[in-house]
C-alpha cells in the first residue's frame, strides 16, 4: 500500500461532565475545574465520585427514532446537537454523498441501563414487555441510532474494546479512507452511566472514594464518568478546514492479564512507539501527551514507566480524568477532543487532583495549564484484556 | 480487495470442527444433530480454561484449528474478532447480580463481561503483542469483520485470525435476545499467497439491493437464520466444495447501504 496522506480532522463534538460542546470542557480545562461530584446515580449505593450528564432523564429520544431510546443513546443524540455537529455532518454529507461516509464508534456497554431496569423489573422470572434488547441493550445500538439519525449510507460499526473502544474507532476509520471505501468518517463514542461499570470497577476495589487523582501520590482509583464525544475525520481532497490532523495511530496487545496492565508497559509502550513509526517521527516531536491516567494505583505507574522508557522524563504529559472521571469506552474520544483542543488554543492541560507528586512517576507531569504552541499531540487508551491504542494528532499545515 | 486464506475454523451443534465440516457440506458424511459441547481451551492454563467464559471457550475452539491448519505461532497475527453480543451468560448473571444484590458481582465476571474478552483471552493465551479487536455490527457483524480484517491485512504486515462467535444467552433474557445455539468460524487471512493457501478472496462492496448468500444445505438454516456468526456458513461451504477453476461467488452480507461480495478461487 502506499503512503496516503494524513486525514483531515473537520469537526469535534463531546458532551461530559464538564458540559455540553467544546466552551464548557475548554473553560473547564483551563480553569481547573472539575465536573465530578459525589456519586447521585440511583441505585449505585457506596461511596465514590461521578462524572454525570445532566440532562440525560428529561431527553428522551423521540420521533421515528424513538425505539432506540435510552440513556447511552441520550447521550449521543445530546452530543450531535452540541456544536451543530449533526449539521457539520450533513454538509459533509451532501458534499460526498452518503454511500462513501462511513460510521465507527466505540461503546464499553452501550445501553444495558435498559438491561438493568428490566431485570428490577422481572415478574416471575420474566423481563417486562417494553424492553426492547436488540434496540437498547444491544451493543451496536446506539452506533445503528446515530447512523441512522445523520443518514449515512458507508460501512457502520462498532468498536467494544473496554477503555479503548473509541481511541481504535479511529484505526478503523483511517483504514476505511486509506482503502477508498470511504472520503469520510464519523468516529467516536459514547458510554453511559450504568450499575455494571460502577460496580463492576467497585468489585475490583478500583473505585476512588473522592474524586480521582491521576498520578498522585495517594491516589486511590478510578472516578467512573459517562460522555460523548465524535469527530469527522475526511480525506484532505475536497475536505473542509482542518481543526488538526491523525497523524498516526498505534495499536498493541499486553497479552497479559484480563484487567492488569503488563507491570514493564510493554503494551503501552508498544501502542505510542507504532503510533510515532506510522507518522514517521521522533519522540522528541512530540509536544504534549494525554495519558490513560486513571489514577488507578498500577495504571499511573506502568504508563509512566512506558513514557520514561520511549520519551524519557522531558515531555510534557498530563491526565485529564480528574476533570470527566473515567468515560470508559468514550475516553479516547473525549481525549482525542481535548488533543484537538489543545492543538487549536495553544494549550496544555494540567493534571487535576494532582496535590503531591508521586516519588516513582518520573515523567513531566504538567501540574497546572500551560499556554503554549502545540503541534502535536499523542493520546493514550489502555483498557481491560490488555487493549492498548495511541492516538497521534498533528497540526493542519 | 484481495488476501488469502490459510486456516480455517468452525464449530456448531454436530459440527465439531472443520474436516467434520467439509465432509458433510461435501455429502460425504450425514449430518447428526446433537448438543452442543464446549471444549476446553488447552491453550489456557488450569484455572482460566475451566473458568472462561463460554464464549471465550467458543472464539478460542475455532480460532485455535484455524492456526494450526495455518501453521503459524499465535504471536504472528493481529486479530479481528466480531460478536453481536459478547458473553451472553456472563451478560445475564451480571443483570441478575445487579438487580437482586449489585455488591455480590463478582470482579471475574466483570472483566469477562467485556465485549473483547474473547481476543483478550487469545492474546493472553497465544502471547500476541499484535493489535487486537472486538467488533459488532450487530446481525451483520461478519460482514464488517471480513471488511475489517481485510482492511487489517493489507495495512499491516502480519496475517489476520478474523474470528466469529456467538453464544446463547440464559433465561430469562435468551427469548428477548433470540439465539439459540451456540456458532463460531474462523479464518487466517494474509495480504500475501501464503506456502499452504486455501483460496483467494477478493472482496468488494457492491452498490444495488441484494439479499445476503444463503446456506447451501438444509441442516444449517435453523442457525444461519438465528446466529450473526452463521453468516460465515455460505462462504465456509463454497471454500469446501470449490474445485480448482471455479471462481464463486458469495454474496456476505451487508455493510451499509453495499453488499460485501467475495470471489473465491483456488
Amino acid at each position: 500500500m502506499t503512503v496516503q496522506s494524513h486525514p483531515f480532522i473537520t469537526a469535534v463534538a463531546t458532551v461530559n461532565c464538564l458540559g455540553a460542546g467544546l466552551d464548557a470542557t475548554l473553560a473547564a480545562l483551563r480553569e481547573g475545574s472539575s465536573g465530578l461530584r459525589p456519586c447521585d446515580f440511583p441505585g449505585a449505593d457506596f461511596q465514590t465520585h461521578i462524572g454525570r450528564v445532566d440532562g440525560l432523564e428529561d431527553n428522551p429520544v423521540t420521533g421515528s427514532l424513538a425505539r432506540y431510546d435510552c440513556r447511552n443513546s441520550r447521550l449521543a443524540e445530546m452530543t450531535l446537537l452540541a456544536d451543530d455537529f449533526a449539521g457539520q455532518v450533513g454538509d459533509c454529507l451532501a458534499r460526498r454523498g452518503a454511500r462513501r461516509v462511513g460510521l465507527v464508534l466505540g461503546t464499553s456497554t452501550s445501553g444495558i441501563q435498559e438491561g438493568e431496569r428490566a431485570f428490577a423489573e422481572r415478574t416471575n422470572g420474566a423481563l417486562p414487555d417494553w424492553f426492547d434488547y436488540r434496540f437498547s441493550q444491544d451493543v451496536h445500538a446506539t452506533t445503528e441510532f446515530v447512523g441512522a439519525r445523520l443518514g449515512i449510507e458507508g460501512p457502520c460499526m462498532t468498536v467494544s474494546t473496554a477503555c479503548s473502544s473509541s481511541a481504535k474507532a479511529f484505526a478503523d476509520a483511517r483504514q476505511l479512507i486509506d482503502h477508498d471505501i470511504c472520503d469520510a468518517v464519523v468516529v467516536g463514542g459514547v458510554d453511559s452511566l450504568c450499575l455494571l461499570t460502577l460496580y463492576g470497577f467497585r468489585s475490583l476495589e478500583l473505585t476512588a472514594p473522592d474524586a480521582c487523582r491521576p498520578n498522585d501520590v495517594d491516589r486511590a482509583g478510578l472516578s467512573i464518568g459517562e460522555a460523548g464525544g465524535f469527530a469527522l475525520l475526511e480525506r484532505p481532497r475536497g475536505a473542509g478546514k482542518a481543526l488538526a490532523v491523525l497523524e498516526g495511530v498505534g495499536e498493541s496487545s499486553d497479552a497479559y492479564h484480563m484487567s492488569s496492565p503488563h507491570p514493564e508497559g510493554l503494551g503501552a509502550f508498544n501502542s505510542m512507539q507504532g503510533a510515532l513509526r506510522a507518522a514517521g517521527i521522533e519522540p522528541g516531536q512530540v509536544d504534549y501527551i494525554n495519558l490513560h491516567g486513571t489514577g488507578s494505583k498500577v495504571n499511573d505507574l506502568v504508563e509512566a514507566r512506558a513514557v520514561m522508557s520511549l520519551f524519557g522524563g522531558d515531555t510534557p504529559c498530563s491526565s485529564t480524568k480528574g476533570w470527566t472521571g473515567h468515560t470508559l469506552g468514550a475516553a479516547g474520544i473525549v481525549e482525542a477532543v481535548i488533543a484537538v483542543l489543545a492543538i487549536r488554543e495553544g494549550f496544555m492541560p494540567g493534571n487535576l487532583g494532582l496535590n503531591r507528586s508521586d516519588p516513582d512517576i518520573q515523567t513531566n507531569v504538567l501540574t497546572e495549564a500551560r499556554e503554549v504552541d502545540v503541534n502535536r499531540v499523542l493520546s493514550n487508551s489502555f483498557g481491560f484484556g490488555g487493549n492498548n491504542c495511541s492516538l497521534l494528532f498533528g497540526r493542519a499545515t | 480487495m484481495r488476501l488469502w486464506l490459510s486456516g480455517i475454523g468452525i464449530s456448531a451443534a454436530g459440527v465439531p470442527d472443520w474436516e467434520t465440516a467439509k465432509a458433510i457440506i461435501a455429502g460425504d458424511r450425514d449430518f447428526e444433530a446433537s448438543e452442543y459441547r464446549y471444549r476446553a481451551p488447552e491453550l489456557l492454563s488450569g484455572a482460566e480454561r475451566r473458568r472462561c467464559p463460554a464464549s471465550v471457550k467458543l472464539a478460542l475452539d475455532v480460532a485455535e484449528q484455524a492456526r494450526i491448519m495455518a501453521g503459524l505461532e499465535g504471536t504472528d497475527m493481529a486479530g479481528v474478532f466480531a460478536s453481536m453480543t459478547g458473553d451472553g451468560p456472563i451478560v445475564t448473571r451480571s443483570l441478575e447480580t445487579l438487580a437482586d444484590n449489585p455488591h455480590y458481582l463478582s470482579p471475574t465476571d466483570f472483566h469477562n463481561s467485556v465485549h473483547n474478552a474473547a481476543v483478550g483471552y487469545w492474546a493472553i493465551a497465544t502471547g500476541s503483542r499484535h493489535g487486537a479487536t472486538s467488533l459488532t455490527a450487530a446481525e451483520e457483524s461478519f460482514a464488517a469483520a471480513l471488511l475489517k480484517a481485510a482492511m487489517q491485512v493489507l495495512s499491516g504486515d502480519v496475517p489476520v485470525m478474523l474470528c466469529a462467535y456467538e453464544v446463547p444467552f440464559l433465561p430469562p433474557l435468551d427469548v428477548k435476545v433470540g439465539i439459540p445455539v451456540p456458532f463460531g468460524a474462523a479464518l487466517v487471512l494474509h495480504g500475501e499467497p501464503p506456502a499452504a493457501s486455501l483460496a483467494s478472496l477478493d472482496i468488494v462492496l457492491e452498490e444495488g439491493e441484494t439479499a445476503p448468500s444463503r446456506p447451501l444445505r438444509d441442516f444449517w438454516s435453523g442457525v444461519f437464520d438465528t446466529n450473526p456468526a452463521a453468516r460465515a456458513i455460505p462462504l465456509a461451504e463454497q471454500i469446501a466444495l470449490m474445485e480448482p477453476g471455479e471462481t464463486p461467488v458469495v454474496r456476505v452480507g451487508a455493510v451499509g447501504s453495499s453488499m460485501l461480495t467475495v470471489t473465491l478461487a483456488r
